[in-house]
Order: C-alpha cells, then sequence, then structure tokens
C-alpha cells in the first residue's frame, strides 16, 4: 500500500502532501467559492452588519426558505458563505453548543468564544481522515459585554480571526478585501446607518451590479439593541435608496 | 480514535525506513513564520513573527504564544489550529498533575507529555500528524529551561533555537552568539 508516501491520497484525505500542505482543506476552500456567492461584514462603532446575495435558483421556490443568516442564539448571528447543506449542520451543532453553554455557565456565550469552538470543530476535520472539512466560511457577529460590537471569521481550516472594521467572503473575496482595506485606511467608527451603507455598496461594487431588496440578505447587531435581527425587504430598500441618494 | 474504515495508520514507513507524513509535516512547519527562543541565565525569552492576512483582521483577536501555566509558555511555527488543539491538551494534563499532586508540573513532564500526543497523532488510526512545532519556554525548580517539541514527538532541551522560515540564517545568528 503507498498510503504512507502519499501515493495520491493525499488528495482524497486530510494528510500532508509532499510540501506540507492540505489539498482537502484547499479544495474545501475552493467549494466555498463554487458557491457562487460573496458576503461582507462590516464592524462600526456601535453595530455590526453582515450581508451576502441571495441567489434563488428557481421561481418555483420559496424565497424565505433560501437564507444563509442564521440566528444562533437571541443574541449572535451566523453568515454562512460556501455548501448550505454544510452550514447547516454548522448552525445546528452551533445552537446547540451555544444553549449548553448558556445553561452551564449562566452567561450567554461571547462571540468570539462561540468562533472559537467553530474553528476547532473545523480543525478537528482537518486531522482525521474519516470526516471531510466543511466547505463553508463562517463569519460571526455579536454584541460582547466587555468588549462591544464584535465581528469574527472562520474558515474550513480552522483560523479564526476578530476584524476590526470589515471582511469579507465567497467568490470574489480577494476583490472585496481590496475594497474594503482602501476604505477603512483611516480606522473610521461607522454609525448604525453608514455600517449597513458600507456593507451594501462594498458589495455592489464588488459584484458591479446594484441590488433590489430581494436579491441581497442583511444581518445587523446594535449596541442599543442587541437582538440579531434580519432586515425585512422594506428595510433594505430604505437602505437601498439612501445609498443611490448619495451617490 | 477514528472510524472503524481508518483503523490503520495513515502514517506508514517507506521502502527506505522513513515516516514520510512526518517529514510533510516538518516541511509544512518549515513554510510557517519564524519563531525563536533563548535560554538565559536566569530567564527565558521567546519570540514569533506576526504577520496578519489583512490590515483589516484585529490584531487583538490572535495571540500566537500562550500560557500553559502561570510558569510555562509555548509558541509556535506551523499550523495555527493544530497548535490549538495542544494547548488546550497541554493545559488539561498541567492541571491534572496539579490537582494529583499539589504542586505545578515541572517543565520536562509537561513537555514528555505533549510529545506524547504529538506521537499518537503519527500512530493512530485515521489521523494525520500535527503540522506545528513548539517552543516550550519555562522556569521552574530545575532553573530556566527551552525545549522544542516535533511533529515526530521527539524534543529536545536547547541554549537557543528557531523554526519555520529562514532558520538556517536564525541559527546561524544564534550559534554565533
Amino acid at each position: 500500500m503507498s498510503r504512507g508516501s502519499g501515493g495520491g491520497y493525499d488528495r482524497h484525505i486530510t494528510i500532508f502532501s509532499p510540501e506540507g500542505r492540505l489539498f482537502q482543506v484547499e479544495y474545501a476552500f475552493k467549494a466555498v467559492k463554487a458557491a457562487g456567492i460573496t458576503s461582507i461584514g462590516v464592524r462600526g462603532k456601535d453595530s455590526v452588519c453582515v450581508v451576502t446575495q441571495k441567489k434563488v435558483p428557481d421561481k418555483l421556490l420559496d424565497q424565505t426558505s433560501v437564507t444563509h443568516l442564521f440566528p444562533i442564539t437571541k443574541f449572535l448571528g451566523l453568515l454562512a458563505t460556501g455548501m448550505t447543506a454544510d452550514a447547516r449542520t454548522l448552525v445546528q451543532q452551533a445552537r446547540n453548543e451555544a444553549a449548553e453553554f448558556r445553561f452551564r455557565y449562566g452567561y450567554e456565550m461571547p462571540v468570539d468564544v462561540l468562533s472559537k469552538w467553530i474553528a476547532d470543530k473545523s480543525q478537528v476535520y482537518t486531522q482525521h481522515a474519516y470526516m471531510r472539512p466543511l466547505g463553508v466560511v463562517a463569519m460571526v457577529l455579536g454584541i460582547d459585554e466587555e468588549k462591544g460590537p464584535q465581528l469574527y471569521k472562520c474558515d474550513p481550516a480552522g483560523h479564526f480571526y476578530g476584524h476590526k472594521v470589515a471582511t469579507s467572503a465567497g467568490s470574489k473575496e480577494q476583490e472585496a478585501i481590496n475594497f474594503l482595506e482602501k476604505k477603512m485606511k483611516n480606522d473610521p467608527a461607522f454609525t448604525y446607518e453608514e455600517t449597513v451603507q458600507t456593507a451594501i455598496s462594498a458589495l455592489q461594487s464588488v459584484l458591479q451590479e446594484d441590488f433590489k431588496a430581494t436579491e441581497i440578505e442583511v444581518g445587523v447587531v446594535k449596541a442599543d439593541n442587541p437582538a440579531f435581527r434580519v432586515l425585512s425587504t422594506e428595510e433594505i430598500d430604505e437602505h437601498l435608496t439612501a445609498i443611490s441618494e448619495r451617490d | 480514535m477514528g472510524d472503524s474504515q481508518y483503523s490503520f495508520s495513515l502514517t506508514t514507513f517507506s521502502p527506505s525506513g522513513k515516516l514520510v507524513q512526518i517529514e510533510h509535516a516538518l516541511t509544512a512547519v518549515g513554510s510557517g513564520q519564524t519563531s525563536l527562543g533563548i535560554k538565559a541565565a536566569n530567564g527565558v525569552v521567546i519570540a514569533t513573527e506576526k504577520k496578519l492576512p489583512s490590515i483589516l483582521v484585529d490584531e487583538t483577536s490572535v495571540q500566537k504564544i500562550q500560557c500553559l501555566t502561570p510558569n510555562i509558555g509555548v509558541v509556535y511555527s506551523g499550523m495555527g489550529p493544530d497548535f490549538r488543539v495542544l494547548v488546550r491538551k497541554s493545559r488539561k494534563q498541567a492541571e491534572q498533575y496539579h490537582r494529583l499532586y499539589k504542586e505545578p508540573i515541572p517543565v520536562t513532564q509537561l513537555v514528555r507529555e505533549t510529545a506524547a500526543v504529538m506521537q499518537e497523532f503519527t500512530q493512530s488510526g485515521g489521523v494525520r500528524p500535527f503540522g506545528v512545532s513548539l517552543l516550550v519556554a519555562g522556569y521552574d525548580d530545575n532553573g530556566p529551561q527551552l525545549y522544542q517539541v516535533d511533529p515526530s514527538g521527539s524534543y529536545f532541551s536547547w541554549k537557543a533555537s528557531a523554526m519555520g522560515k529562514n532558520v538556517s540564517n536564525a541559527k546561524t545568528f544564534l550559534e554565533k552568539r
């Protein structure tokens, strides 16, 4: 058996390749991009907003059932970019974990603790051959009691980072990050409206199309209302109008 | 550990007698960010590069150097997620020692137990070796100590060591001093 030297299996399960890479993890990243959706998250000084495309492949589908934004607890939201089925598994486990945390310790699970848990679970899939990594990049958002608004991103490799101002995931991730880096040079502190509008206009600019309210999903948390909320179509419309009037 | 279908080790000997998965793991370490450690007469210092993938990342959310006990710290080169797993296991082992013996774990013991975990993953079914090398710095009754642990599970005590990218330049520099 040539398993020990890789023998082609380094592409099939998560063992090292001769260059020290994990091909399965890299392919999981490609699966995230192949979903064809781009998402953007922006952190303001007292709110966090995440935006993603909503592509409904068939007109006969019930649009309300097509979503990538999931509340994990009342106060924590998760935006899953990539394979929807893998996203649902992750969300289910995260909801369970957050509920147990609240029961066990008596206070709400903080954003960074949930992100670390998701990332640690992803790491297990990169080390054990019998389970493949999930094809999902998760953006976790919430208002932390001590640190204020928080935005974390967890990827299939098990990395997780907190983001100071903004981040992106999905097929046009790199273009979006380049765009956001330029905008964020002066470390701005956005108000709630500015946060939402920056997120939506960044997505529009990177994908080079103007959206209708039904083509995007927006989720927010605010310091004065820390419950995670998905914006309704009317609210999204207001923001879109504000953006087009501004430009 | 692992599904029954994977109850064979993935790290097996090649015809020339090498464990190739471990060598690949070392390659992964060698392409990681540089870290180094120096043992002094009255202490130990460890340091690492902290290059983040983008300026958008909040650098306070990333901590590459971690505390295992109040007097033992660790830094890594290689894969961050694997490092987190080892930190968690080591902290638990240190606590279990303390619970049993009512004294802080000596550095050598903790290094030995961490190395044993890393060796397990080179021999157990259905798992791959860890893609990290660790530099463990500690101060106990035997004075300041610095250990390097490799993905194979072997560990050595060093007066000064480096790992990751450009390790040969770093080691030449350290040897001269």
